[in-house]
């Protein structure tokens, strides 16, 4: 059990605002659908919940993947014949 | 009173996983402990019938695993599942890190179970090393007992006699793979201690949550809220591992590795996976400073509790400083893939900026976008308090 100075509390004693007025709701077990709309709600939702992260998270990847295939690509020139040649003539890996 | 609550080694169980009061809010990213805790088990489960097979010899080492798949019933599943919750042991510890630093779970009074999982990844991937030079193969010789131990050379002074002394000769051979073996059998041990000290650490204050706030306003018990929560993930983690063990289990391999290891053949490439650390150590010309820059790059996550000057906890409110995660997440990814490429340009370039933008990233940004933020927020705190 946690002792003083400590973050967390225990049970009946966390440390956080007092509760009073507590009141429970409940539908009739008979009535409970407990995955009611959870895909319907996800699609609206989830798709919300993300967009609104997207500004944050859309940038540093699309400059990430512009480096990627921008890298592959002048790898591949590289490697290639014209690559080669353009290399020579520039003076550089002379031994081509 | 049930003995749940009497006994005192199962009081202990019942306050850490049965009554625990977890915060309300806590969300699936909250689900990566379990995750590697149920790793971690099944990594000793199979790791202890794999190694009633294996032989720890340079002759017999890859023959037995191939024994092992061929021979031994539902041996391929044994050892297939070892390789394969190895790489998702990486995936999980990765995000679990990304997790904390979103949501500055390092920040006090959490800095003893932070400080303790860097210690923790630090060794899980010292295992994870090991265990890949056990199959024996090409990359398992070159790519990791070879190139890793020889980064031992450039230590200073008795640097070469130390790589020597490591080995158990003049080069990796039968001595280097049996002290592997041995080890490899030992680290998860520690690593499950040290996992349960950082449970320690965790319960002392209890998890943190999205919102940043006291956790203290809200709370549910762990079971059967988050016990059942947990289950989810672990279900649907069963079910991917499953399909990957029995349809694709050499995905996340590289197949030099089925290649039995020959000292006389350099492999053309070498691809430590799961190890982005190692495009930081290629980006750094100098050996010595680069290999010190590798593990720095590791350890670099132990300052994030003094680096991090903001008032506030987590990304939630934080705008600016969401998006810099983010920007560490993509520099992680960019280091990742030039770890795979060979060192020709344009990739040398591109590691050389990801590892400076990596670690600008703990020591400059991070710093910098807290005092932005607080300097911010005290702005329009006095704004508010001039217009009444």
């Amino acid at each position: 059990m946690p002792g003083p100075k400590v973050y967390i509390g225990w049970w009946g004693a966390m440390g956080g605002p007092k509760q009073k007025g507590i009141t429970q709701y409940s539908i009739s077990p008979y009535r409970q659908r407990a995955l009611k709309g959870m895909l319907s709600g996800y699609i609206v939702h989830g798709i919300r919940r993300i967009g609104a992260q997207a500004p944050y998270f859309v940038p540093p990847f699309a400059v990430g993947y512009f480096v990627y295939t921008w890298a592959k690509a002048k790898d591949h020139y590289n490697n290639s014949k014209a690559g080669h040649l353009a290399a020579m003539q520039a003076g550089e890996h002379g031994d081509h | 009173m049930r003995i749940l609550k009497q006994n005192p080694i199962l009081r202990l169980v019942n306050s850490y996983i049965v009554d625990s009061p977890q915060p309300t809010n806590i969300s699936y990213l909250w689900n990566f402990g379990s995750l590697l805790a149920l790793c971690l088990g099944i990594q000793i489960l199979t790791g202890v019938f794999l190694a009633m097979r294996y032989t720890a010899h340079v002759d017999l080492a890859f023959d037995s695993i191939e024994s092992i798949m061929r021979d031994v019933s539902y041996g391929w599943a044994l050892r297939y599942t070892h390789a394969n919750v190895a790489s998702f042991f990486f995936i999980f510890v990765y995000a679990h890190i990304a997790r904390g630093l979103y949501y500055n779970s390092y920040k006090s009074p959490r800095v003893a179970p932070w400080s303790i999982g860097v210690i923790i990844l630090v060794l899980m991937m010292a295992t994870a090393f090991l265990g890949y030079c056990l199959v024996y193969g090409q990359m398992s010789l070159w790519g990791l007992a070879t190139v890793i131990t020889n980064l031992l050379s450039a230590i200073p002074w008795i640097g070469n006699d130390f790589v020597e002394f490591v080995w158990g000769g003049f080069s990796v051979g039968n001595a280097t793979l049996n002290r592997f073996f041995s080890l490899h059998y030992l680290l998860p041990f520690v690593l499950a201690a040290l996992a349960i000290v950082h449970m320690l650490t965790l319960h002392t204050h209890g998890s943190s949550n999205p919102l940043g706030i006291s956790s203290n306003v809200d709370k549910i018990a762990m079971h059967p809220y988050f016990i059942f929560k947990d289950l989810v993930t672990i279900y649907l983690f069963l079910l991917v591992l499953s399909i990957i063990v029995t349809q694709y289990p050499n995905l996340m391999g590289h197949s030099d590795n089925y290649i039995p290891a020959n000292p006389m053949v350099t492999p053309a490439s070498i691809v430590p996976e799961w190890y982005p650390f190692y495009a930081i150590l290629r980006s750094i010309p100098s050996k010595l400073f680069g290999v010190i820059a590798m593990f720095a790059a590791l350890l670099i996550y132990l300052v994030m509790p003094i680096a991090d000057t903001s008032r506030i906890r987590g990304n939630q409110f934080r705008p600016l400083n969401k998006f810099f995660f983010w920007v560490l997440v993509v520099t992680f990814g960019i280091l990742f893939w030039i770890g795979s490429q060979h060192p020709v340009e344009p990739f040398v370039t591109i590691g050389q900026v990801a590892t400076t933008l990596y670690f600008s990233w703990f020591i400059i940004i991070t710093p910098l976008v807290g005092i932005i933020e607080n300097s911010l927020f005290d702005i329009a705190l006095l704004a508010k308090e001039g217009n009444k």
